[in-house]
């Protein structure tokens, strides 16, 4: 899909020549003849760049960026005049009102493509410049909200899926949490929300899930419903997440007796693939929003398994998908998709590789974990 | 305007106009829904019928009003839930945390 541009000029003629040119060029172009149709727009969906004529009936150009500029969703558009005029009283004024750049409408095709080419690069490329810096302070940090390796015990085996949306940080989060060579708890957690503000605060939630999880053990409390109400109760009363919410997966397993037990908060199903059977079963939790209630209603269950056994905790990015332009969130679709790869006796790398793969638009970022019976 | 309100037997009936409800708008309409002061305590029924698509962001705008209405003592309602949204909600458990109704008439009922 190429990058989206939204034309705003009250001449149809200028307009259509305009869009014609920039189409050709590979841009996904909509336009405007008015501020009042391109706010319209704007609210269905963001662009990645505006190109306004300045002198328009009603509100002119320069009243368009203004009311940009008042709006956060939309000042940071990356914001170009295109005039007739050249006047440098003009220029001034559409400089001075943060658009990025001028262009003269007697500019040259070739020349108006090519900066709005170099414009739109550059952009880009800023903005993967922020994110990486980002990402190395965090790194720095060691603030990881997925692990990066898989775990090996001596019953199970423990392999994760994580990828990010649209290369953004998420508000997926996981952990292996071993308390002793018999049991480790694996945490699977969503945090409602995208990018950079769900990111920030998984790691709040995974604070108090770690220390929840070791003070229950220290207390000799195994229990997973238990420890989600403990977690749930502490997030509860925290006001600094007060309008912030987060679903969870809690597995605990057993290594030595070679159970597992699994309690959830509004977490989605956990997947279990027979070996035996070829057939896959939902484990539905009981539990609500972790911290929405003072109690979370969350029970627990006891989940067998036998060698070459596969159990999957998910997060919603991986039932979440666009096809044909329509957004869908569907278990049932994944569940026979995950079923037909796991027929195959695929490793769990190839299923994902062949399920997550880029031809299918992802809406999110998306978290599987595959553990294995051995 | 992506959400519009009018007043019925005391009770705000909010009308959300987007097909794909998303992170995009997830903010605004949370300051939509905090800023929906018409009525003391406040009684909200949201109409949902446009919403084809609801992403996570969406959906913790919707918890997070509901949360702020419950804190003021007032009740919030969905109705004309889509089937795939009205799944997901079944399926995350989320259909015990809001009151969902078939239809506005009904919600008004309840909620004046």
């Amino acid at each position: 899909m190429g990058k989206k541009i939204l034309l705003v000029d009250d001449e149809p003629f200028q307009l259509r020549l305009m869009q014609q040119v920039l189409s050709q060029n590979g841009f996904d172009v909509v336009t405007a003849t008015s501020v009042a149709t391109a706010f319209e727009i704007l609210d269905n969906e963001i662009q990645d760049l505006i190109i306004s004529d300045i002198e328009m009936p009603e509100a002119d150009g320069f009243e368009f960026r203004r009311r940009l500029l008042e709006n956060n969703q939309l000042k940071n558009i990356p914001f170009l005049f295109h005039t007739a005029h050249n006047k440098e009283i003009l220029i001034d004024k559409g400089l001075a009102l943060k658009a990025i750049d001028y262009i003269d409408k007697n500019t040259p095709i070739v020349q108006l493509v090519a900066k709005v080419k170099n414009i739109l690069a550059a952009v880009v490329e800023q903005k993967e410049k922020s994110i990486n810096e980002l990402k190395l302070v965090a790194d720095k940090l060691n603030l990881k909200n997925v692990p990066n390796k898989s775990l090996k015990l001596k019953k199970f085996e423990v392999d994760v899926f994580h990828k990010t949306f649209q290369n953004h940080p998420g508000g997926d989060f996981i952990d292996f949490i071993k308390i002793d060579d018999r049991y480790t708890f694996i945490v699977l957690g969503d945090v409602m929300g995208k990018k950079w503000g769900a990111w920030f605060f998984s790691f709040t939630f995974l604070s108090y899930i770690r220390s929840a999880i070791r003070l229950c053990v220290f207390d000799g409390n195994l229990s997973v419903a238990q420890i989600m109400q403990r977690i749930n109760q502490v997030i509860h009363v925290d006001e600094f997440l007060d309008d912030i919410y987060s679903t969870l997966s809690l597995v605990l397993i057993d290594d030595e007796e070679g159970l597992i037990t699994y309690s959830g908060a509004s977490d989605l199903p956990l997947l279990k693939f027979g070996n035996a059977t070829n057939e896959i079963t939902q484990y539905k939790s009981k539990g609500l929003l972790l911290g929405f209630f003072k109690n979370g209603n969350f029970n627990e269950q006891l989940i067998s398994s036998e060698s070459n056994d596969k159990i999957y905790l998910l997060s919603d990015g991986a039932i979440d998908f666009e096809a044909n332009g329509v957004k869908k969130t569907d278990l049932g679709m994944f569940a026979k998709e995950l079923k037909a790869h796991l027929q195959q006796n695929l490793t769990f790398k190839e299923i994902t590789s062949s399920i997550f793969n880029n031809k299918k638009y992802q809406v999110d970022d998306c978290s599987l974990i595959q553990i294995k019976r051995l | 305007m992506d959400y519009s309100k009018s007043i019925i037997n005391n009770v705000v009936l909010i009308n959300i106009n987007l097909s794909e409800a998303s992170l995009n708008q997830s903010e605004d309409f949370k300051k939509f829904l905090y800023d929906t002061t018409e009525v003391t305590p406040p009684k909200l029924v949201l109409d949902m019928s446009e919403i084809q698509y609801m992403d996570s962001s969406f959906i913790g705008a919707l918890v997070a009003g509901l949360k702020n209405v419950l804190s003021k003592g007032g009740e919030m309602a969905l109705v004309n839930v889509n089937t795939d949204v009205m799944a997901l909600f079944e399926l995350t458990r989320l259909d015990k945390v809001f009151k969902i109704y078939d239809t506005k008439e009904e919600a008004i009922e309840e909620l004046k």
